[in-house]
C-alpha cells in the first residue's frame, strides 16, 4: 500500500513542501493530506472521503482537479507523513475522524496504560493461539495415531489368519541332519 | 489439512520464521523420552542437551540442514533479537540424524527469561554437500535469508515446542 501512496505525487516539487498549514483550505494550494483532513468535515468534503483509503483519495485529489492546474500544486501525498499522522493507532485510519469509541486523541496516548493494553491484548492473542495450536497438533496425533493402529490390526489379522507359509527353519529335523 | 489449521500456522510458526511450505520429510526431534510435538511445552531442564532428530528420506546421498531458532528472543512482547540461532547442523544424510551431519554452530541450551518463548527447528534439502559458514553471531538470525542465501528454498518439515523459565507460571494449565 505505502507504494501506490508514494506514487502519489500531483507536486512538480519532489521535496516536501514548506507548506502553509493555516492556509485556507478552500482556496487550496498548499496544504498537505493531514491539514486537509483536519479541517471540520461540514466543509465540501464529502462524507465518503473520510472512509477508506484507496478509492477516497482520488476522490479528493479530483476536487482539486478542478481547480487550475498549472500553478504547483503543492499537494503532495507523502507515505511517510501520513504514517506519521496515524501516531498511535497501529491501523491505517485516518486519525481524528474514524474514531469509534467516542475518545478522542488525547485520553488514548496515555502512554502506559495504553501501551499496557495493547501489550496485554497481543500477549492475550498470542495465548490464545498457542492454545489453539495445540489442540491443533493433539487432534492430528490423535487421527494418525488411529489411523496407524487400524493399520497395524489388518496387518495383525492377516498375520494371524493365514497359515504359516514360511517353514521354520531352526528346528531340528532329524531327516536333515542324518548322515545318510 | 486446511492451511489455517496447520499448529505451525496457527502458532504463527509460518509468519513470523517461515513462508508456507509442504511437508515432505519426516522430522522427529527428540529430547530424552519426550518426542517434539508443535506445541509441547518443555522446561529448560529438559532441553539442556541437544536432542536426538531423526530424519526421513530414502536416498543417502541425499542432504539436509537443520536449523534451530528462536523467534521470540528476548522477549515475545518485543523480539528485537528475532531470531536467536540456537543450532545449525548441515550436511545430514537422508534416513539418519543430526549426529551425522557437520555441526556448523553448536547447540545451546534454551534459556528464556521472559515470556514463552517458540523454539523451531527447521529441515531444508541441500542441493548437494555444501560449505556452509557460520554466521558471526547467534542474534537476528534470518531462517529465510539463509535459505537463500544457499539455495536450499522451502523448508521441507518444521516443528516447534514452547518454553519459559524454569519456574515460570503462564502456558497451558497442566
Amino acid at each position: 500500500m505505502e507504494e501506490v501512496w508514494g506514487d502519489i505525487t500531483l507536486a512538480s516539487l519532489n521535496d516536501h513542501p514548506a507548506v502553509t498549514p493555516t492556509a485556507n483550505p478552500p482556496s487550496f494550494p498548499s496544504v498537505i493530506l493531514q491539514d486537509f483532513l483536519a479541517i471540520p468535515i461540514n466543509k465540501e468534503m464529502p462524507p465518503t472521503a473520510r472512509s477508506g483509503c484507496g478509492t477516497s483519495l482520488t476522490e479528493e485529489i479530483t476536487l482539486f482537479g478542478s481547480l487550475p492546474p498549472t500553478p504547483a500544486t503543492l499537494f503532495t501525498l507523502n507515505a511517510r507523513s501520513i504514517a506519521s499522522a496515524a501516531v498511535k493507532a497501529p491501523a491505517p485510519s485516518f486519525p481524528s475522524s474514524c474514531r469509534k469509541k467516542g475518545q478522542e486523541n488525547g485520553e488514548n496516548s496515555d502512554d502506559p496504560r495504553h501501551k499496557r493494553k495493547i501489550k496485554n491484548r497481543e500477549s492475550a492473542a498470542r495465548s490464545r493461539a498457542r492454545k489453539q495450536a495445540y489442540t491443533n497438533e493433539l487432534e492430528l496425533e490423535v487421527a494418525r495415531l488411529l489411523e496407524e493402529n487400524v493399520k497395524l490390526r489388518r496387518q495383525q489379522d492377516k498375520l494371524l489368519a493365514s497359515p504359516r507359509q514360511i517353514p521354520k527353519r531352526n528346528t531340528l529335523c532329524r531327516t536333515l541332519t542324518a548322515p545318510f | 489439512m486446511p492451511r489455517d489449521r496447520d499448529p505451525l500456522v496457527v502458532g504463527r510458526v509460518i509468519g513470523d520464521v517461515l513462508d508456507p511450505f509442504t511437508r515432505s520429510i519426516s522430522l522427529r526431534v527428540t529430547y530424552a523420552t519426550r518426542d517434539v510435538n508443535n506445541g509441547v511445552e518443555l522446561k529448560p531442564s529438559q532441553v539442556v542437551n541437544q536432542p536426538r532428530v531423526d530424519i526421513g528420506g530414502d536416498d543417502l546421498r541425499t542432504f539436509y540442514t537443520l536449523v534451530m531458532v528462536d523467534p521470540d528472543a528476548p522477549s515475545p512482547s518485543d523480539p528485537n533479537l528475532r531470531e536467536y540461532l540456537h543450532w545449525l547442523v548441515t550436511d545430514i544424510p537422508a534416513t539418519t540424524g543430526a549426529s551425522f551431519g557437520q555441526e556448523v554452530v553448536c547447540y545451546e541450551s534454551p534459556r528464556p527469561t521472559v515470556g514463552i518463548h517458540r523454539f523451531v527447528f527447521v529441515l531444508f534439502r541441500q542441493l548437494g554437500r555444501q560449505t556452509v559458514y557460520a554466521p558471526g553471531w547467534r542474534q537476528n538470525f534470518n531462517t529465510r535469508d539463509f535459505a537463500e542465501l544457499y539455495n536450499l528454498g522451502l523448508p521441507v518439515a518444521a516443528v516447534y515446542f514452547n518454553c519459559q523459565r524454569e519456574s515460570g507460571s503462564g502456558g497451558r494449565r497442566t
